[in-house]
């Protein structure tokens, strides 16, 4: 990397550390209020009568909510993590490009004598290094929690499988804020964009295939490719991530590829 | 009656390639608004041209042409020999730029803004220079953005403008709500730029400014350059404001009847305001001729002098 494009990314990062601080400490915080509730829930009948609202259940990705695994599936990386780490990016990819873009804050940086690509993907890096950074954190902290709250049945692998696979559901959702807001989109019309998606692909993979006859639409949803259907019990899905990163890096090149090909809006 | 005006015609334009700016039938549009129309206009190397028009008559819309933030519908544009968009981080290494609207990011210091634009220059700036840049403009590196006034603001963009000695100098508003000193010491700046043989491209309101600094004036109006040339031949021509307190009533009917005079309006029956055309020394005669108590020429109002040239109705026939 050139002087200048490693400027680019940690000037994007020192951007966003605070932001990433709160994002961190909200997540984490999550986890390990979630996680600790299993020790006085773990065999208790209030859980077992769960068992008797499964369409509901399924609707949270909790459907096996009395088991350790499905505990942890429940209450974390099924559906709510993957939506806290997605909304972080969609908020941060969209707040670097089309927010900075729309705040005149790019005007004097793509007059400087660098390629209005390079400036983006600069943003767009910085943003993943940031998305990494607080999955990184988030994992390392359930797998801490493990042993302190009884959960020791689940191992350390299913935890990293599904933290990266919220991680990478997360970057393909800002990816579609990114290719929005280099298509030109303001920040809000991105972030929107990135928030339709996430909606779609959920109502898609949890609510929609609750009906039968809707089955079939659990595999047309992001979150399906990225988590399955229960990523800490049933582990992930390689292929399917791969899909996820290929559309992340095609929603990308979009966005890349678009903001070369149209004017810098003013503030 | 607009004989004074001499345009930039194709025939008196330095030959292709020689000229810093060239703007060649530049057409852009936002949607039903023509912001541009059949823009031509061409800056030779090692002067300082100022960009002259009321608020949206093109001024900004050009500069970003210039710089690629923006794209032309159709015409075509040359920087330095090259199109904008071909030649991209190449050519503007070559450029320093102030935009009219500068938005700092307030998540940062004007040190670290500073380093960042430098690093981003590819290390083609002294430090030694941005410190003294920093010096001569009164503006503190130690600050935050957040905390800056819009001058200061401004001084910041300065600074990142001049930089690296750039060869084309393009200036949106620069001295917009900078203290008198340090515009003293801009327009210092400005002439060492000339002084370099670099050129300058600055686009103001401010008469004074544009009187001490442009070699060259053109004026657009309503996205048209209408009028380029001499900034004194222009001054000699704009109307001139006049402030006269008689002794005792104004001869009111006298002054309209001199040749030039125009809006003359009396306010308390003994003092008299107007604007005079050209050469002022009728109005003189009569003043002589009668007791005045005093007498006020303020500068003339640059800008006011092209909105009333923009009145006329010939003048864009003329000029095109």
């Amino acid at each position: 990397m050139s002087p200048a494009n490693v400027e680019l990314v940690v000037r994007g990062l020192r951007t966003v550390r605070r932001s990433a601080l709160w994002w961190t400490v909200g997540v984490v915080a999550f986890i390990v209020i979630n996680l600790a509730f299993w020790p006085s829930l773990e065999g208790t009948e209030a859980l077992e009568s769960f068992g008797d609202m499964e369409a509901l259940l399924e609707a949270f990705g909790a459907q096996n909510i009395a088991t350790p695994a499905g505990y942890v599936d429940g209450q974390v990386f099924a559906l709510l993590v993957p939506l806290l780490f997605s909304a972080m990016a969609i908020t941060v990819v969209t707040g670097l490009t089309a927010g900075d873009e729309s705040a005149g804050r790019l005007e004097l940086v793509h007059a400087l004598p660098v390629a209005r690509r390079t400036v983006w993907l600069g943003r767009w890096t910085s943003s993943l290094l940031m998305l990494a950074g607080v999955a990184a954190v988030s994992g390392l902290a359930t797998i801490a929690c493990l042993p302190l709250f009884s959960l020791t049945e689940v191992g350390a692998g299913p935890i990293v499988g599904a933290t990266f696979g919220c991680a990478l559901l997360a970057a393909f959702h800002g990816a579609v804020g990114y290719a929005a807001a280099g298509l030109g989109a303001s920040r809000a019309l991105a972030a929107g964009a990135g928030i339709v998606v996430l909606v779609a692909g959920y109502l898609a993979s949890f609510v929609l295939p609750i009906s039968a006859s809707f089955d079939w639409a659990r595999s047309w949803s992001p979150w399906f490719w990225a988590l399955g259907e229960q990523p800490v019990s049933d582990g992930v899905d390689p292929a399917g991530m791969t899909l996820v990163a290929a559309l992340t890096v095609v929603l990308v090149a979009l966005g890349t590829v678009a903001i070369d090909r149209r004017d810098i809006r003013t503030a | 009656m607009l004989g004074w005006i001499t345009m930039n015609l194709p025939s008196n334009d330095p030959p292709e390639g020689s000229a810093v700016i060239r703007c060649d039938d530049v057409v852009k549009r936002f949607g039903e608004v023509t912001a541009l129309d059949h823009l031509d206009l061409v800056v030779e190397p090692g002067t300082v041209v100022g960009y002259l028009g009321p608020n949206g008559a093109g001024k900004s819309t050009t500069i970003r042409l210039l710089l690629d933030l923006a794209r032309p519908d159709s015409g075509r544009i040359e920087v330095l020999g090259q199109d904008p968009r071909r030649a991209g981080p190449l050519l503007r290494r070559r450029i320093g730029y102030l935009p009219g609207e500068l938005r700092l990011d307030d998540r940062l210091g004007v040190g670290e803004t500073l380093q960042s634009w430098a690093a981003l220059r590819g290390g083609q700036v002294d430090a030694r220079y941005v410190d003294e840049l920093c010096e001569r403009l009164d503006l503190d590196p130690t600050r935050r953005n957040r905390t800056l006034s819009s001058g200061n603001r401004r001084k910041v963009g300065l600074v990142g403008a001049f930089m690296s000695r750039p060869e084309l100098l393009v200036l949106d508003e620069p001295t917009a709500g900078i203290d008198p000193l340090v515009q003293a010491e801009f327009l210092a700046l400005v002439s060492e730029a000339r002084g370099e043989g670099r050129t300058v491209f600055l686009s103001s309101h401010v008469l004074s400014e544009v009187q001490r600094l442009a070699d060259r004036v053109t004026v657009i109006r309503q996205g048209v350059a209408v009028w380029s040339g001499d900034l004194d031949e222009l001054r000699q021509q704009a109307k001139q404001p006049f402030t006269v307190w008689f002794a005792g009533a104004a001869p009111v009917d006298e002054l309209r009847r001199v040749a030039g005079v125009s809006d003359v309006q009396v306010v308390h029956g003994t003092e008299v305001n107007g604007l005079v055309e050209g050469p002022p020394s009728a109005l003189l005669a009569l003043l002589a001729r009668h007791e005045v108590v005093h007498v006020l020429f303020p500068e003339p109002d640059l800008e006011q002098a092209f909105l009333d040239y923009y009145d006329e109705p010939d003048a864009i026939g003329a000029a095109s």
